[in-house]
């Protein structure tokens, strides 16, 4: 990944991890930098988007899209599921835990997304082949695998809301980027 | 060096040993070095003893509000509970749960589930903010501490509570309130006063036998009860005497499931109950049936209640209210009365209605003239609190210092076992919980300014739902702690996670069996989910930080010590116990009391079973069990709302495992009735009457009278469907004596229907 | 004979509770939609009143299963010892040829997996000794596990009024039917 790419990686983890619409505002207008979008954030009501935001991710009505892996990897739509359980053992193995293990679920889009930047960056500056394994692994068999789903769900929702529209956006060229990058799947 | 492949990693995601494999490459690259997360933290678990494939067990107790209050065995790994069964120590769950119960994983890990404080801008407007715990609870204390200082006391706030967990431990949502001072409380219950009263007025207490017992019995009459439904762990000892040569009749306005495994079943016209079981007294007294040896020795008043019978009573005019041919009610009378012993179940529907306390009297009669009160396998069978005999520590606080309160009478809720204070002459306000709508709008000098809503979803449970949502608008704060976004938290400012069974300590037991059950803490909570004692624990700390001294509930808990703090002698002696710690090997049963009044001291005025009271007739009642008129209809049809066997109240039925044999909300309509009013199978129909209106899918059945509708009580997720909107809150008869208030007559609703 | 496994479905003492149909799916979380249990209210034909008599049913265990005769793949076997009949899903291509082929609905199809599946009668939980988990579940011991090969059936059927009547597969089940309360309805308006 360059230092972009890592930016943008950087800025979606803080935009899903957001707490409030303050925390959405500066992930977003960095990310709309100076493009066409950037006026139109600028305008932005951070309290409108911050509730379009709860609608889809948060609560404490029923989830448009919820941000668990596993709701879209299980055979049914639950938290802390099976595919929960393989990313807490993938962070494991590359020496990492989660702080909020077993109240958070270890496969919520903020955490995977820190650990992308944590896998990656392993997999670029360690000299071991395990990292560059795993960080593959995590890219193409997890990530690619419903983030695609997550991002279709989340766009076609009723609660839409430019600014996430704009990180949904940034995610998905991420993950392309990402996936075209990347010497393709492990063997 | 290794080349690790797709398969490999797979493996060790599901294999320690390849895992540990894996990871040899952490020490030689220094974990620290890369670390660039801004999250995740280096992994410092320690590498413990794993039985891998394994599970953990832990001891739960569904806290639901439920006759059967099964002891559970939750199975974990991972710290995920991954599923539950039955505690096979308990002869009663005997190792299985019920529909609602093998749903509770999916409750608990649903994505629904409310995770975070949040507070909405603009009630009813969909638009959250997600909080802090820090911020919800500084709003609500500035809060509080506003209403304080603007009205010299508390009571501007109230607590509206009832019983969506009996966790003894959730009584410390009581404790918080009398901890912050005097305030105003929703007293009573939609549930079952009215019989509580009635027994307490016929016998001095509300006292059953074991229900295992009832394999003993030799004849059964299930009475406006509907256990294959609501206690379907009972289910086994109605079959259990059957086979050992009982008959049971069930009685009931619907052909219920019940109905269906009875040997005969009786369509009763509604709310006729008390004629009913006056004509088997009239008959039974004619045939020289009655139990004088036990009448003589045990009670009062037969004299009297013998020539009210003769005077006022006649078969054929129980027939004619009743609806049930006379013969019929002859027969059965005398079988009851000479079969040795005999028992009713008197169930909680057929006493909600005006005249239900009354009705409940009448068959405690048959039962006591026919020498079946005190016998095992015999008695009138209606619930008992036997078992509470806990600390109550978590509820039982004291106000601050200099705390100024309501000064006029006041009410106690049947599960309010504390003592009453001596001297001070301050005291809560209790409204009436069954005119939660009417109450909350009424109350004035001051008026209610805040509201705390707890197991609870008042706007789908609560009656007249129009009124009660001006009500809800008449509020400056409404605080909801629940688990799932359900009618009330769609009407809240600030909403608060809340635990689930599995993620709290706390004890159960049941107002039906004697069993007592440990829940263990199965699972770290999820998200930010907090149970209520620590809620109310996170809520002092934040009063006295804002204003010392203005509350006494402690600041700093641990919610397993306070668990053992609710244990005491008496409980220990009575389940055979050393230790609560016994628990965690299995639930355990009462060793006594599981017997009522078999030594025939009874706990009224007289020491005797009361056929003539006068106690209730100090109460404004008949002192005799007499006959009393049922709700004049005020629609063309009779509107019941019972209970549904996918749910309690408003809970599991919103759970898409649920949804799969539960799908939508009907009306129950008769196909003559239907005929009339041009309604087929499957059609959109209105139910309209003058309370509110209701839009809703027809099923044709002959289950139900010609000249009733039903509808099941319940809350669906993405369904407006709330039958509250025709419910208005008419009270029944009796209630406030035990109960704290009049319980609500339920089924005494009319309404008429239109295709939509 | 070898030992047959299979369900006592004891509609007399069956409540429609529906706990052995939540319970399957309590042990092995189906995806919404997919029900390996089922509970049947009977028709108004073969009871009259509505709703309020029911056969549970899942897989059937049959002595000879169209499930494993018409797979492509040879997902199922059949287990020597107790008879029961196992999918394994690894294997399954999701062709449906199981699903089209039993006419008792046995196999159900998996929308996300894009596989078949079906009830195994908790195979693992019985080789731990443990009931399966419907039966376990059941409140009032309206379905049970029986050994075919030494039942006593006095007063029990195989073809039940509604049930598929299929000797050939030779269905390991066994039905008691429910009984008729004695009705008294009133006569009024």
């Amino acid at each position: 990944m360059d230092p972009a790419e890592k930016t943008t990686l950087t800025l979606l983890r803080d935009f899903f991890l957001a707490r409030s619409g303050q925390d959405l505002a500066p992930a977003c207008m960095v990310l709309a930098g100076d493009s066409p979008a950037a006026a139109r954030i600028g305008r932005t009501d951070w309290d409108e988007a911050e509730f379009a935001f709860n609608r889809l991710f948060v609560g404490p009505m029923a989830l448009q899209a919820p941000p668990y892996a596993s709701a879209y990897l299980e055979t049914e739509p639950r938290l802390m599921g099976e595919s929960t359980l393989k990313i807490r053992r993938i962070y494991e193995m590359a020496g990492l835990s989660s702080p909020l293990q077993g109240r958070l679920p270890d496969d919520h889009i903020g955490v995977e997304l820190d650990a992308a930047l944590g896998l990656s960056n392993m997999a670029q500056t360690l000299d071991a082949e395990e990292p560059r394994v795993l960080w593959r692994y995590f890219l193409h068999e997890h990530l690619s695998a419903w983030l695609p789903q997550f991002i279709d769900r989340a766009r076609r929702a009723e609660a839409g809301h430019p600014a996430v529209d704009l990180a949904l956006d940034h995610l998905e060229t991420w993950l392309n980027r990402q996936q075209s990058k990347e010497e393709g799947k492990i063997q | 060096m290794t080349l690790w492949k797709k398969n490999d990693i797979e493996t060790a995601m599901e294999c320690p040993m390849t895992r540990r494999r894996f990871m040899k490459w952490l020490a030689a690259a220094g974990v620290a070095a890369a670390m660039p997360c801004g999250f995740l933290v280096p992994n410092e678990t320690k590498a413990g003893i794993v039985y891998e494939g394994g599970y953990e067990t832990f001891r739960n107790a569904c806290p639901r509000n439920c006759y059967d209050t099964c002891s559970m065995v939750t199975y974990v790994k991972d710290g995920v509970a991954q599923f539950v069964e039955g505690a096979p120590e308990s002869t009663f769950t005997n190792g299985g749960l019920c529909v609602k119960g093998n749903a509770y994983i999916r409750k608990q890990y649903s994505p629904d589930r409310i995770k975070y404080p949040m507070a909405q801008q603009g009630r009813g407007s969909g638009n959250w903010k997600r909080i802090s715990w820090d911020e919800a609870l500084t709003r609500i204390s500035e809060k509080f501490i506003e209403i304080n200082e603007k009205d010299e006391s508390m009571l501007g706030l109230a607590l509206t509570k009832y019983s969506g967990n009996f966790g003894i431990t959730n009584y410390g949502v009581e404790g918080m309130f009398s901890s912050l001072g005097y305030t105003t409380r929703m007293v009573g219950t939609p549930c079952w006063p009215a019989g509580i009263d009635a027994q307490n007025y016929d016998m001095g207490n509300m006292w059953c036998n074991d229900p295992e017992d009832m394999v003993d019995a030799r004849y059964i009459i299930l009475w406006g009860v509907n256990p294959a439904w609501c206690s379907v762990h009972t289910m086994k000892y109605i079959y259990e005497a059957r086979q050992r040569g009982a008959k049971v009749v069930c009685i009931d306005p619907v052909l219920t499931q019940t109905a269906a495994k009875a040997d005969e079943y009786w369509q009763i016209n509604t709310s006729e109950d008390g004629a009913l079981a006056l004509g088997m007294a009239r008959h039974i007294l004619d045939r020289g049936l009655v139990d004088q040896d036990w009448v003589a020795a045990n009670s009062v008043g037969f004299g009297e209640f013998a020539d009210y019978l003769k005077q006022e009573v006649t078969l054929e005019w129980a027939a004619e209210k009743s609806g049930v041919p006379a013969r019929r009610i002859a027969r059965v009378a005398e079988e009851f009365a000479t079969a040795d012993p005999a028992t009713i179940w008197i169930g909680y529907g057929m006493q909600r209605h005006v005249n239900g306390g009354a009705s409940v009297r009448a068959i405690d009669a048959l039962v006591a003239m026919t020498g079946n009160v005190g016998k095992a396998g015999g008695g009138a069978r209606y619930g008992h609190l036997m078992t509470w005999g806990f600390n109550y520590h978590a509820m039982i606080q004291q106000p601050p210092k200099g705390a100024k309160g309501f000064l006029g009478p006041t009410a106690k809720g049947e599960f309010d076992f504390t003592k009453d204070a001596e001297g001070p002459a301050y005291t809560n306000r209790t409204l009436n919980i069954n005119k939660t709508a009417r109450e909350l709008l009424n109350a004035t000098d001051p008026p209610v300014r805040a509201l705390w809503v707890s197991c609870k979803n008042p706007l789908s449970q609560d009656f007249d739902r129009n009124q009660l949502e001006k009500a809800f608008k008449k509020m400056e704060l409404v605080v909801v702690v629940d688990q799932f976004f359900n009618q009330t938290v769609e009407q809240a400012d600030i909403v608060l996670p809340v635990t689930t069974l599995f993620e709290e300590w706390t004890v159960n037991v049941g107002y039906w069996h004697y069993w007592l059950s440990i829940n263990e803490q199965a699972v770290k909570p999820l998200h930010e989910a907090k149970s209520n004692i620590e809620i109310a624990a996170a809520l002092s700390k934040k009063m006295n930080e804002l204003k010392p001294g203005s509350c006494t509930f402690p600041t700093d808990i641990d919610t397993k010590e306070w668990v053992a703090k609710e244990f005491n002698k008496g409980v220990y002696d009575l389940f055979g116990i050393n230790s609560w710690e016994d628990l965690k090997n299995g639930p355990k049963k009462a060793k006594a009391n599981r017997l009522a009044w078999a030594d025939g001291k009874f706990g009224t005025p007289s020491g005797k079973y009361e056929f003539r009271s006068d106690l209730c007739a100090e109460h404004g009642f008949n002192a005799l069990p007499k006959y009393v008129e049922g709700r004049k209809p005020y629609d063309k049809l009779r509107l019941l709302t019972p209970h549904t066997q996918f749910g309690l109240h408003s809970q599991f039925i919103n759970l898409d495992w649920m949804e799969d044999f539960n799908p939508r909300p009907y009306v129950y309509i008769h196909p003559e009735t239907a005929r009339v009013r041009n309604i087929a199978d499957g059609d959109r129909v209105l139910v309209k009457n003058k309370t509110g209106e209701v839009t809703i899918t027809a099923s044709l059945t002959d289950n139900v009278p010609v000249d009733a509708i039903l509808m099941y009580e319940a809350w669906f997720k993405n369904n407006p469907y709330n039958c509250q909107n025709l419910v208005d809150d008419t009270s029944a008869d009796m209630g406030g004596y035990k109960a704290g208030a009049p319980g609500v007559a339920i089924h005494d609703q009319f309404a008429d229907l239109v295709k939509a | 004979m070898k030992k047959q496994l299979g369900f006592f479905v004891d509609s007399d003492r069956c409540v429609g509770c529906m706990t052995c149909a939540m319970a399957c799916k309590n042990q092995y979380h189906q995806e919404k939609g997919v029900v390996w249990r089922r509970v049947y209210p009977l028709k108004e034909e073969i009871y009259p009143h509505k709703e309020r008599a029911f056969y549970s049913l899942a897989c059937n265990h049959c002595e000879h299963p169209a499930c494993m005769h018409v797979c492509p793949v040879k997902a199922y076997y059949k287990r020597e010892t107790d008879g029961v009949v196992v999918h394994e899903q690894e294997k399954c291509i999701g062709c449906g040829n199981c699903i089209r082929s039993c006419p008792y609905g046995a196999p159900v199809y998996n929308p996300v997996l894009k596989k078949a599946e079906k009830c195994s009668f908790c195979h693992q939980r019985l080789d731990a000794n443990r009931l399966p988990m419907c039966v376990m579940s059941c409140p009032v011991d309206a379905i049970q596990v029986i050994d075919i090969t030494r039942l006593d059936s006095t007063g029990l059927v195989q073809f039940a009024p509604g049930f598929p009547k299929q000797p050939a597969l030779n269905p390991s089940v066994r039905f008691r039917l429910p009984r008729l309360p004695e009705v008294v309805r009133r006569k009024t308006i």
